[in-house]
Parts: structure tokens; C-alpha cells; sequence
């Protein structure tokens, strides 16, 4: 499989929390913002051939019950979300222009814009909560989880536009998850896999799963008709065919390239690679439960050994940035910038070591070929422990249930995922309570400014909160963010109007209805 | 003959059973199942475990074993987990795909062997004949994945005749040129093989008496070589293009997959990667029907072609 994290549903992976910014409840950006790698006049017409890693033939059109990065970029094609992730990963408005939240964080109201689906009926707050409603009943559903909060029969669609959610606690938060995976708007909740109807740019001609997709135009789109006549989606699991596709000619857009494509590639002159910001998170995450990591010198020693720059280079290719141990990166919201960069202090992991009467100390790192660079920075790191004496074993786990294998056993794994907002990071990872609190780490006071994060409509105030349990996260948590990877994507060079300072997940990724031919 | 034939497929019938449960067996003890594929990187029990409920994972492994069987007796092969669709259809729409593939190879394969084999045989020991033969063993060790890099390297990468990929063209009822390079890959190591027994039998042939005999009585030498020769050479070759068949379908799940075709080596893979029971076990029941099945039509032709070569199996 391709590059790190193929399926990066990491944003469908939370729980009902989530990270955002809404000051006292008024929408915050519902202006999109304008994409930078824009060039030229936007021309009309033509088709976009896309590829992208899918399903295969157990896919579905159905974007409620898959969460890789096709099922994302096909989903905004077709469909809408109430919300969506700016580039910062704040919610901005789509289907919603506006939203706000009571005094006690608990009833949620939306306000929605004029839209209509494909087939011409208006889009409803009825069909939004209908929506809401079959995610619930399916437990499959990617968003199941993160609807779990929802008071479902004190819900209500107030009046055709506008929409009431009663959360059964107070979430400020809860703008997050309407923008997550798997939560776009269908009519009566309902989608005819023969023949999908949405709101989204693009309508439905014809599906072949595993194969392609093939979207028409919808001039109705209440944000204005996409640029393209059609757009197909083609699906190609091997990273290797896609980016030869490219270069054949037989594709417009690859998804997901590997650096070293990407350096054979960059010197053509018929194509553009796109790196795409704050891709992935590189990190490795100990088990604070447990021996040896249930003590934070070893810990801590553990991110002192550590060579950062080397592990960056041999595994990024000396691309994106150097991790802090700190989920997010610069220029997204909440993040804190200033704390230290964590630097290699070998004497000081040795000290620390000793003080923790752990000299010599054996365990092993479960690792996998999940994501490329995975295993390479795993051994990576076993030889930088064996300079200060600590002998790692690395344990290779397969691809298809990694995941599930590490999130109770072992001691240290490799870890990774994409963009998201820095509380779904707490919410979903770092927390106690987190479903996917691989680290095991339990930390009360993190646990108890989360809880005040959920509770406070000033913004100011949990930008407060959430930087000092960034910096509990970064002094005692048991993640070694090594590195943050860009996320590449690839396109013929008469492809325009790709961001490419949008990050995966986000509202500008994959907006096919903003890129044209330029030929 | 009719009790012959009635033995082996009941035979057949027991093998492709016996092979559905080891599969199902097999496929139940491996690490992760559906359910942890769907829950992704999101693997919280709770949501496995509701997911494992919903696709009926949660039933005792014999129970979903004898449901499958009885489900099977009356034809139905069952519904993949993770698309909900009947795997028969499933497999009908991967198996032209897979079949134009396999045919293709099999022609390129018997003209070729029959060609090669003729000259070689005919020279027997001659420079032409060491030279064969040297290339014939060195190719012959050479693996499918490796040969179909290969070829894409140097007919589409250096060469530009054939499109790297299938990815963006469709299939090859449309685009018939994506059969070149899958056929080329597959069909490399069988023309190696088949030419080597093809090659052996005829010069046994060659040398035999009622060879000699026909010589003798002043036939011309492409009737002896055609109409004596040939016929009995080609008996123990049939019954090796049924394990060619075979490795052509083992072939298939590499090179689709490699070159993007949508056939039904690359749904295997994806049933299995994904942990697609259902699936798994209808792409395997298939293909275990398929290989018991051309292995009785090549004994059959065999039979034919030289009754007492076979025996009486």
C-alpha cells in the first residue's frame, strides 16, 4: 500500500469530541478560502481522470461506510457536509451558514443555506437529520462512533432550514464531527446505490466498483458549477501504476505518491508534484501502562535518544518538518508553536535512564508495513537506542490488522495518522477516556481541562487550555513525533487550480469542481 | 468411458469441498477478520465487536461453515461481507477478464511450443538446439512479478510501445493492446516448460518404431512427423497444459494485480487483504472447480490422442 496511510480516516476516527474555534456559537469562516496554487483563467469543459487507492470490489458509493482518502474526495464530489475543515482544520460552513451552540454547549442549532439535490428537491433539515439517523442504526457507519453523543429523538429539524441537535453532554466542540468522515447529507437520509443522489458538484452517470466512477457536471451547485464537464474516478490500488498512468498520459490527478516517485517525477517537465502540508503525523507511541514506559524518565529518555534529523532524512527524504511530540503542526489552530523544539540529548536519555535504573534496557517495537517509511524508521530508531545502550527488537506485524493488534498489546509500536484538529488529537488519542489511546496515558489534569474545553464557548480561553495540555502532552505523554510528512499528490501540468497548501481532509483537498484544463 | 468420467467428477466434487473447508479454515485463523479491516485505524472493541454483530462474525466459525455449505448445495455462493453483493455476480464480472487472459496466454503458448519443439527435435544436439534449450531453463527460473516489471520496463518505460498500466483505459475488451504485456508475462515461463516436454516427447516419438515403420514405407516426412509422430507426443504435452492452465491462474493473481487489470486474481487479493470470507471462498471454489476440470478434459484428450499412453486411470 502506498504512502502513509492510505485510509486516512483519521479524521473519521474520533469520538463525539473534537477540536474547533466558535466563539459564543457564530459561524466562523463560511467563506472558503481561495486556493493557492491557482493559475490562469478557469476553463470550461473536458474530463478529469483521477486516480486514487480504493476499496476494490467491496467498495461502496456509499461515503457513510468507507473512510479512505477516495471515499473522501468522491463523498465532496457528490455530496455535502454540513461542515467542512478549513485549512487551519477549523470548521468553515457548507450546507450550514451558520451555526451556534446554547449557553450550556448541549442543543446545537444550524441554519442551513439554499441548496438543491440533483434530482431538484431542496436539501432539508429534515434530510440532515435523516442522515444522522442512519449512521446511528448502522454501526458500520464511519461516523457511528462520533454520533454516539447525540440525543437523537430530542433532535429535531426545527423548520425546513433550520436544524436543532441535543447533545446528551456539552460539547463545545461539536462543530468537529460534522465535519469528520462519513457525515454528508442525503435525501431522507437514504442513498440508492444504482443511483446516488446528492448536492454536491458533481451527479451521478455510472459506477464500476473497484474500477471507476463517472460524475457529471451539476449546474445547480449552490456554490457555483464546476469547471469540468465530467470527472472520473479511477481506482488503482498500486501506487506504482498510478503514477506511471501519469506519465502515460492516461490519468489527469494521482493520489498518494511516494517521495521517491515524487523525486524521479519532479524532474519532468509535463507534470507537478503537490506537497500537501501537515500530511502525517511520523511517531512512535509507548504504553504509559505498563513497564518499562509506566515510568516518564524512560520515557522521556526515549525522546531525548532519539535522532530526529536522521530519522527525517532517511525516511522523508528530508522533507517535512521535524516532529515535537506534539500532535498538529504550524499554521493549524491551537497549535503551540512555541514550545521548544525537542533536541537530541544522548547524556541526558543516559542519565535519565540510570536515575530510572533501566541501563541495558531490552523491549520490543511492533512495527508493520501499513504505511511506507512504517518499518524503515522503526529500525531506524532500534539503531539509534543501541548507541546509549537500550536494545529494541522490532517485531513486523501484518498490514491488515495492525492497528487493532497494537492498540492493547506490546509496549511501543509505530504510530502515525493525518491532519485533524488538535482536540480531536486530545480527544481521540491523548485522553484517558479516548477510544484510541494507544499510549495508555492517564493523566487527570489533561483529562480535566478537556472536560473545561468541552464546557467553555470562549475561544480564547480554550486556546489557553489546550496549550497547557500540549505542554503535559509534550513533557509526560508517550508519543515521539519524530516527524510531520507532507502528503503528495501528482498531476499532469495542464491541470490549475490545485491548493496545494491544503491538507488532506481538509475543505480545498481534492475540490475537483476548482480545478480546470488548461489546454 | 460415461463411469469413467462420473468417478472423477464426483472425485472432483469431494477435492473442491474438501478445499472450500481448508480455505474457510485457514481464512478464519488468520490474525483479523472483516470487522478490524472495516474498523480501520479506528480499532476500539467496542465498535469491532458491534461491526463483527453486524456482518454475523460473531456466529460460531462451524455454524457460518455449515451455512456456507448448505447455501452452496443450492448454488448460492453467499454475499461479499464488506459490499454486500451476491459473490457469484461478483465473480462473473471478474471472470472474462481473467478468462480472455488465460485463453490468450494458453494460444501463445501452444503455438509456440508446438514451433519451437518441431525445430529443436528435428535438430537434435545441433547448436540451435543447446541454444534453445540454455534459454529455455534460464528463462524458465525467472518468476511471473519479475518478468512482468520487466517487460513494462522495457516495451512501455524505455521502448514506449504498450501502455505501462491498465490504470485509465479500462479493460481489455476495449483497449485489447492492455493483453499484450499481462499475456507476454504469463505465457513466458509455460512456452519455457511446455517446449521442454513437448520437445522430449516428440524426439521419443522420433525414434520409435512405428515412426521407423512409416519412414520405411516411403511417407513423406511432414505426414510422419504430422500424423504419426505428433499424435503421441501430444498426449503426455496435453496433460501438462492442464498444469500450465493451472499456474496461468496462480499467474493471473500476480500480473492483474501488477498491471491494474480487474480480473479475478486482483479480487482475490482484495478479498484477501480485506479478510472478504465469502468472497475468498467463491473465488477459491471457483478456481478449484476450474483446475479439477481441465485436468479431466486433458486426461480425456489424452485418452484420445493415445489410449495407451494414459492408462487406464
Amino acid at each position: 500500500m502506498s504512502p502513509l496511510f492510505d485510509r486516512r480516516r483519521s479524521i473519521g476516527a474520533l469520538g463525539v469530541f473534537g477540536a474547533t474555534l466558535l466563539t459564543g456559537g457564530c459561524a466562523r469562516g463560511s467563506v472558503n478560502p481561495t486556493p493557492s496554487g491557482v493559475a490562469g483563467q478557469p476553463k470550461k469543459g473536458g474530463r478529469l481522470r483521477v486516480a486514487f487507492s480504493g476499496a476494490g470490489i467491496t467498495e461502496s458509493l456509499d461515503p457513510r461506510l468507507n473512510s479512505m482518502y477516495l471515499d473522501g474526495a468522491r463523498g465532496k464530489a457528490m455530496f455535502d457536509k454540513l461542515l467542512a475543515f478549513g485549512g487551519d482544520m477549523a470548521p468553515v460552513g457548507r450546507l450550514a451558514e451558520h451555526w451556534e451552540a446554547g449557553p450550556d454547549q448541549q442543543v446545537w442549532r444550524f441554519r442551513l443555506r439554499q441548496a438543491e439535490f440533483h434530482d431538484g428537491r431542496p436539501v432539508k433539515a429534515s434530510d440532515a437529520l435523516d442522515s444522522i439517523a442512519a449512521v446511528l442504526s448502522t454501526p458500520k457507519a464511519v461516523a457511528a462512533q462520533q454520533y454516539r453523543g447525540i440525543d437523537l429523538r430530542a433532535s429535531r429539524a426545527v423548520e425546513d432550514r433550520t436544524l436543532e441537535i441535543r447533545l446528551r453532554t456539552p460539547n463545545s466542540e461539536f462543530p468537529d464531527v460534522m465535519c469528520s468522515y462519513g457525515t454528508e447529507v442525503m435525501p431522507g437520509g437514504k442513498m440508492d446505490p444504482a443511483k446516488p443522489v446528492g448536492s454536491g458538484p458533481f451527479q451521478f452517470v455510472a459506477h464500476r466498483p473497484g474500477e471507476t466512477t463517472l460524475l457529471s457536471r451539476f449546474d445547480n451547485y449552490w456554490e457555483g458549477p464546476a469547471h469540468f464537464d465530467e470527472l472520473e474516478f479511477i481506482v488503482a490500488n498500486d501506487a506504482g501504476a498510478r503514477i506511471q498512468a501519469l506519465g502515460a498520459g492516461q490519468v489527469d490527478y494521482v493520489d498518494d505518491v511516494s517521495l521517491t516517485s515524487a523525486r524521479t517525477m519532479d524532474r519532468r517537465s509535463d507534470m507537478r508534484i503537490y506537497r500537501l502540508p501537515l500530511g502525517s503525523h511520523r511517531s512512535f507511541v509507548m504504553k504509559c501502562d505498563r513497564p518499562p514506559f509506566n515510568n516518564p524518565d524512560v520515557r522521556m529518555a526515549m525522546k531525548l535518544l532519539a535522532d530526529r534529523n536522521e530519522l527525517r532524512r532517511a525516511v522523508l527524504h528530508d522533507t517535512g518538518r521535524l516532529g515535537n511530540d506534539l500532535f498538529g503542526g504550524p499554521g493549524q489552530h491551537y497549535f503551540a508553536a512555541d514550545l521548544p523544539q525537542r533536541e537530541m540529548d544522548r547524556e541526558r536519555a543516559r542519565s535519565l535512564l540510570r536515575k530510572a535504573g533501566a541501563e541495558g534496557l531490552a523491549f520490543t517495537l511492533d512495527t508493520s508495513d501499513s504505511s511506507s517509511g512504517m518499518k524503515e524508521a522503526a529500525i531506524s530508531l532500534a539503531d539509534q537506542a543501541a548507541q546509549v545502550g537500550v536494545k529494541v527488537s522490532i517485531n513486523l506485524l501484518g498490514k491488515e490488522n495492525y492497528w487493532s493488534e497494537t492498540l492493547e498489546k506490546g509496549v511501543m509500536s509505530s504510530y502515525g495518522g493525518g491532519a485533524m484538529p488538535i482536540g480531536q488529537h486530545f480527544a481521540t488519542r491523548t485522553i484517558s477516556a479516548a477510544t484510541n489511546n494507544y499510549s495508555r496515558w492517564n493523566n487527570a489534569e489533561v483529562d480535566e481541562l478537556y472536560r473545561k474545553v468541552l464546557q467553555t464557548s470562549d475561544e480564547d480561553q480554550r486556546g489557553k487550555l489546550y496549550h497547557r495540555m500540549q505542554e503535559l502532552h509534550h513533557a509526560e505523554g508517550g508519543h515521539l513525533v519524530w516527524g510531520i510528512g507532507d502528503y503528495l499528490v501528482a498531476a499532469s501540468a495542464k491541470v490549475a487550480g490545485i491548493d496545494a497548501a491544503a491538507p488532506t481532509n481538509s475543505l480545498q483537498w481534492s475540490r475537483f469542481d476548482r480545478v480546470w484544463l488548461n489546454s | 468411458m460415461t463411469r469413467y468420467v462420473l468417478r472423477r467428477l464426483a472425485l472432483g466434487l469431494v477435492q473442491v469441498l474438501v478445499v472450500a473447508v481448508v480455505i474457510f479454515l485457514l481464512t478464519a485463523w488468520l490474525p483479523g477478520d472483516a470487522a478490524t479491516v472495516l474498523a480501520g485505524d479506528n480499532p476500539n472493541q467496542q465498535a469491532i465487536d458491534a461491526i463483527r454483530r453486524q456482518l454475523g462474525l460473531d456466529r460460531p466459525l462451524l455454524e457460518r461453515l455449515g451455512q456456507w455449505l448448505a447455501d452452496l448445495a443450492r448454488g448460492d455462493l453467499g454475499r461479499s461481507l464488506l459490499s454486500g453483493r451476491p459473490v457469484g455476480s461478483l465473480l462473473v464480472e471478474r471472470l472474462p477478464v481473467s478468462a480472455l487472459l488465460a485463453v490468450c496466454s494458453l494460444v501463445m503458448v501452444v503455438s509456440l511450443a508446438i514451433g519451437l519443439s518441431v525445430a529443436a527435435a528435428n535438430r537434435e544436439g545441433s547448436r540451435f538446439d543447446r541454444a534453445l534449450t540454455s534459454v529455455l531453463l534460464a528463462v524458465y527460473s525467472v518468476p511471473e512479478f519479475v518478468i512482468v516489471v520487466l517487460w513494462v520496463a522495457v516495451l512501455a518505460g524505455l521502448l514506449g510501445l504498450l501502455p505501462p498500466t491498465a490504470v485509465g483505459l479500462g479493460g481489455p475488451f476495449t483497449h485489447p493492446v492492455l493483453l499484450v504485456l499481462p499475456v507476454l508475462a504469463l505465457a513466458v515461463r509455460p512456452v519455457c516448460s511446455h517446449t521442454r516436454i513437448m520437445r522430449a516427447a516428440l524426439l521419443e516419438a522420433l525414434r520409435s518404431d512405428y515412426v521407423a515403420h512409416a519412414r520405411r514405407v516411403g511417407l513423406a516426412e511432414w505426414r510422419v512427423q504430422l500424423t504419426h509422430a505428433m499424435p503421441n507426443a501430444l498426449a503426455p504435452s496435453v496433460q501438462h497444459l492442464a498444469r500450465v492452465a493451472e499456474a496461468l491462474l496462480a499467474g493471473t493473481l500476480v500480473v492483474e494485480s501488477i498491471y491494474g487489470l480487474n480480473g479475478l486474481g486482483s479480487l482475490l487479493a482484495e478479498a484477501v487483504a480485506r479478510r472478504d470470507l465469502p468472497l475468498i471462498q467463491g473465488t477459491v471454489t471457483l478456481a478449484a472447480a476450474v483446475t479439477i476440470l481441465l485436468n479431466l478434459g486433458a486426461d480425456l484428450v489424452a485418452r484420445h490422442l493415445s489410449p495407451t499412453a494414459v492408462g487406464g486411470r
